[in-house]
């Protein structure tokens, strides 16, 4: 059946076939289980190394925040590297009557950033007793020890996302302390890392240009809709958190059944036995999240401009509609054909004919489960105007859409969509990261293949009439250094 | 029952080997191959000794490099070339570096026979398009301009202008050494480097090695322009200790502190590595994250440690932290080595540490492609072969003496180059804390060596 389809199938769509068959080859190895609790868990065998990767994502993120308390989806992943009532700790005992002790001073001192003299004395001497009795860093220097490779985490709008690779020995190992963390995380050292964090907000937004550009642009381009609020938090937002917020957030979000983990390198089905032992003794429960507010229809443009903060830079973006909607794998192969290349008409106009910009590029964002944008980066090159490129984007792209998208175009934007695809099968963390993050925001472990499947079944006209119906002056913002 | 399980360990950690590639050559070029069945793709590189260490122009290497995979080739215009390897979702690229070049492609395996003769011209038969490389000079000039946008990029060039002075190592290209660059400067290179002489092919997938065997015996047949090849060893100027400080509006400070260290064959290497993952590059638990991040929360990235090079090594740590915590953050770093310089480590650290070393070892044999790839580059920097059995028997050997001999030997950070791009504040913390060290204004348009 699969032979004759390709045969009946132009040569060049085989290629895609092609890599949905050795995509779908390997995915087919999965073992999927959800566990009693609501845990989703895949485990995927590969590769021959005696080591394996474990991604744990839960659905909670910058969505789920609402001022003044942004930052704490982001706050509450750098705290569960802090260990638990066993690790992390000399006397767990002491340590508790300390640390409540400091949420009753934080509570009376503007989240312990305004202390009466007193107050101030008595911070001080906890801490240096608390000092004596923390462990710093237990929790990573145990995986350290074992050769972890990659331990890390990450927070966008819609997922927080714990990262790790491991010889295979110490699976049960790892199965242990993980669920405990994610169960029972100890919020010590909590006053130190909210000043790491300010560190964090102050590199990656402050003191970039285009961070500082992109946090203003998405507070334009969405009015209601928490994606215009920052993931990292705003300043006197990190500042207002307390170790008790953190707690609360952590009942909140954390249950098993808002969680998805995927296990893939050195591992088989029966590794499930050892998943359920742990993460199995998790108590169940239900998410107690915010009603997300709908963003209301855009009718005008909008604008931001950002003057002498760096050199010029553009954003474009456009808003869309999500996955499953049948429209957003229209756009992406618009996005693909527009810009995603040197042969792009986009690249071609602008950087390598007329050479006013030094490049280009495409993203949907800022998460993937509402409505999001599709944003175009332009860097202007010194001599042409913000003004003038943003013109001559626009003429390029009216041309573009009036002439509708070419069946060449679209078949090399299908067949770079799916090479995309299959590179990502060698990367087990960024597989990792997809999948359970497929599951969790669409239901699906197999919302990747489907997603291609789409894509290669999409035709030209779709991608046509979604560009010509979303890329619409009246529904982006544009965000601008001048 | 600590014993048998300590054995039980080591006999696991030794049943791992990762596969041993194949080696096949017809000519002069080298090929180590792996067959990987389960990827769909294959992935082949060519490692090319030379690099910038070594060229008469600033920036020539590294434009030659960039355009050779994307200025088009005999009979296909760039974007003719483009568009086949779009056409057959292939990748072929390359770069040069300092020391090495990489030339690759990647494709299904089903189009190998069709994506290999585009590799092969890209070796053999490049154009040098005039247009593109006047487009690839502009875009790198407009780079240029932009890495005054964050302090972090303007205290990485400073850093490396003042340590390595006027000589090859570390130099950051300025406007003025592109709009020099002609295109015939490009064939030269051309001519000098892509030569067979020592070159290594790598390739993982699943080919049979007849397949492989045609490929390379066409690359052999068509790769003609062997010229030999000379890589004298560059000299090194000795850096001007002291604080060089650039002033910028940020809201923090970017910190690099640097003296020159073991070259890369050094015996002292093994000995070297524990001390690294001990001070600053073993992740969180190493003592510079430890101190100044968990501690004392004033940086968000922290690190520090050796890292070999050709004639020498450098010893860096890096940190951002705001502007007014530079002094503070500094002493803390200094502490840190100098309790290494003072105090050994205890066992249960120094343990953990060698522990921590062997124990991802193997993530450098994870895939086909990360073995190979090691290898290959490992060759290309002279990396004696025995290097990787050296490193498993050896760093278990290194004694909490040694690591305080290395830190003496190797380390005094308060004499060395600390740079320091940050607000009035920043300077401000600095000379409140270190009255007595030489602090060298500048600004990083005129930066200092950097012309």
């Amino acid at each position: 059946m699969r032979i004759l389809f390709c045969v009946i199938l132009t040569a060049s769509l085989c290629f895609a076939e092609g890599s949905r068959e050795a995509v779908s080859k390997i995915l087919s190895r999965a073992t999927t289980k959800t566990l009693e609790n609501g845990l989703s868990v895949l485990v995927l065998p590969k590769g021959t190394a005696p080591v394996f990767a474990a991604v744990l994502t839960v659905r909670v993120g910058g969505v789920d925040e609402v001022r003044p308390k942004t930052g704490i989806s982001h706050m509450l992943e750098h705290m569960a590297f802090k260990g638990t009532k066993t690790l992390g700790t000399k006397d767990y005992e002491r340590e508790k009557i300390l640390l409540d002790e400091l949420e009753v001073i934080a509570s009376r001192s503007k989240a312990a950033t305004s202390f009466s003299k007193k107050d101030k004395e008595r911070w001080e001497a906890i801490h240096q007793e608390l000092q004596a009795i923390w462990v710093p860093d237990a929790f990573t220097t145990v995986f350290e020890e074992r050769g972890e490779a990659g331990l890390n985490a990450s927070t966008d709008k819609e997922f927080t996302t714990y990262y790790i690779k491991l010889p295979k020995r110490y699976f049960e190992f790892w199965a242990e302390l993980e669920a405990d963390r994610i169960l029972n995380p100890v919020m010590r050292q909590f006053y130190q890392e909210r000043e790491v964090v300010r560190e964090e907000r102050r590199t990656r937004t402050d003191d970039s240009p285009n961070g500082t550009l992109y946090e203003k642009f998405l507070l334009e381009a969405f009015k209601i809709h928490p994606y215009r609020l920052p993931v990292i938090g705003f300043d006197e937002d990190i500042l207002s958190l307390t170790a008790t917020d953190m707690e609360e957030f952590h009942e909140r979000f954390y249950v098993p059944k808002n969680m998805a983990l995927a296990l893939i390198g050195d591992v088989t089905k029966d590794d499930l036995n050892i998943i359920e032992r742990y993460f199995g003794a998790l108590p169940g429960g239900e998410v107690k999240a915010e009603i997300i507010p709908k963003e209301p229809l855009q009718i005008e443009e909008r604008s931001v401009v950002l003057n002498d903060i760096g050199s010029p830079v553009i954003y474009i973006g456009y808003k869309k509609v999500a996955y499953p909607h049948p429209d957003d794998v229209s756009l992406s192969l618009a996005g693909e054909i527009l810009a995603g290349s040197t042969l792009s008409p986009l690249y071609q106009e602008l950087v390598e004919k007329s050479g006013i910009v030094s490049s280009i590029s495409y993203s949907e964002a800022p998460g993937i489960i509402f409505p999001n944008l599709m944003t175009f980066a332009l860097t202007p090159k010194k001599g042409y105007s913000n003004q003038f490129v943003l013109d001559e984007f626009d003429r390029v792209l009216k041309d573009v859409l009036q002439r509708g998208f070419d069946e060449e175009a679209l078949t090399i934007a299908k067949r770079s969509t799916a090479r995309e695809i299959v590179n990502l099968m060698s990367d087990t963390t960024g597989l990792g990261r997809i999948l359970t993050q497929s599951k969790l925001g669409f239901g699906g472990w197999d919302d990747l293949l489907i997603w291609l499947d789409r894509v290669l079944k999409t035709e030209k006209n779709d991608v046509t009439d979604a560009a010509r119906r979303y890329l619409v002056k009246s529904g982006r913002t544009v965000g601008e250094i001048r | 029952m600590r014993y048998f399980l300590i054995i039980f360990l080591f006999a696991c950690s030794k049943s791992f080997v990762p596969e041993s590639p194949k080696v096949i050559q017809s000519g002069e070029v080298k090929v180590l191959y792996i067959q990987d069945e389960e990827n769909p793709l294959v992935q082949a590189t060519l490692y090319i000794p030379g690099g910038s260490l070594w060229e008469q122009k600033p920036g020539v290497t590294e434009l030659m490099g960039a355009l050779l995979a994307t200025g088009g080739v005999k009979g296909l215009s760039p974007q003719e070339f483009e568009r086949r390897q779009k056409e057959l979702a292939a990748d072929i690229s390359s770069a040069f570096g300092e020391e090495y070049g990489t030339i690759s492609f990647s494709c299904l395996a089903d189009d190998f026979k069709e994506v290999y003769p585009l590799f092969i011209s890209v070796v053999t038969n490049p154009t040098f398009d005039p247009d593109r490389f006047e487009l690839l000079k502009r875009q790198s000039l407009d780079a240029i301009r932009r890495r005054k946008d964050k302090p972090d990029s303007i205290a990485k060039i400073t850093f490396n202008s003042v340590l390595y002075k006027d000589s090859i190592y570390g130099r950051s290209l300025s406007s003025k050494d592109l709009e020099n660059i002609v295109i015939d400067d490009l064939w030269n290179s051309y001519t000098g480097l892509i030569s067979k002489d020592d070159a290594l092919m790598v390739v993982t997938g699943n080919l049979d090695t007849d397949e492989l065997r045609e490929f390379l015996d066409q690359l052999e047949s068509q790769w003609t322009n062997v010229k030999p090849k000379h890589l004298p060893i560059p000299p090194v100027s000795e850096p001007k200790d002291g604080i060089y400080f650039v002033q910028v509006d940020s809201k923090q400070a970017s910190v690099f502190v640097g003296e020159f260290s073991l070259p890369r064959g050094h015996e002292d290497r093994f000995k070297v590595e524990v001390l690294n993952s001990i001070l600053g590059f073993g992740g969180f638990g190493s003592r510079l994250m430890q101190s100044i991040r968990a501690k004392a929360g004033l940086a968000y990235s922290v690190y520090g440690g050796t890292i070999p090079g050709l004639t020498v090594g450098t010893n860096i740590i890096g940190f951002q932290t705001k502007n007014e915590s530079v002094g503070e953050a500094l002493k803390l770093a200094f502490m840190e080595v100098n309790r290494l310089k003072s105090e050994p480590v205890d066992q249960v650290e120094l343990k953990r540490n060698q522990d921590s070393l062997i124990n991802s070892f193997v993530f450098k044999f994870e895939t086909p492609e990360t073995t190979l790839a090691r290898k290959a580059a490992q060759n290309m920097l002279r990396v004696p072969e025995s290097f990787d059995s050296m490193y498993a028997k050896l760093v278990p050997q290194v004694t909490s003496e040694d690591v305080l001999e290395m830190a003496n030997k190797w380390w005094s950070p308060e004499s060395s180059v600390i740079v320091v791009v940050g607000n009035d504040s920043a300077l401000s913390s600095i000379r409140s804390t270190f009255p007595d060290l030489p602090i060298f204004e500048g600004r990083f348009d005129e930066v200092f060596y950097l012309k």
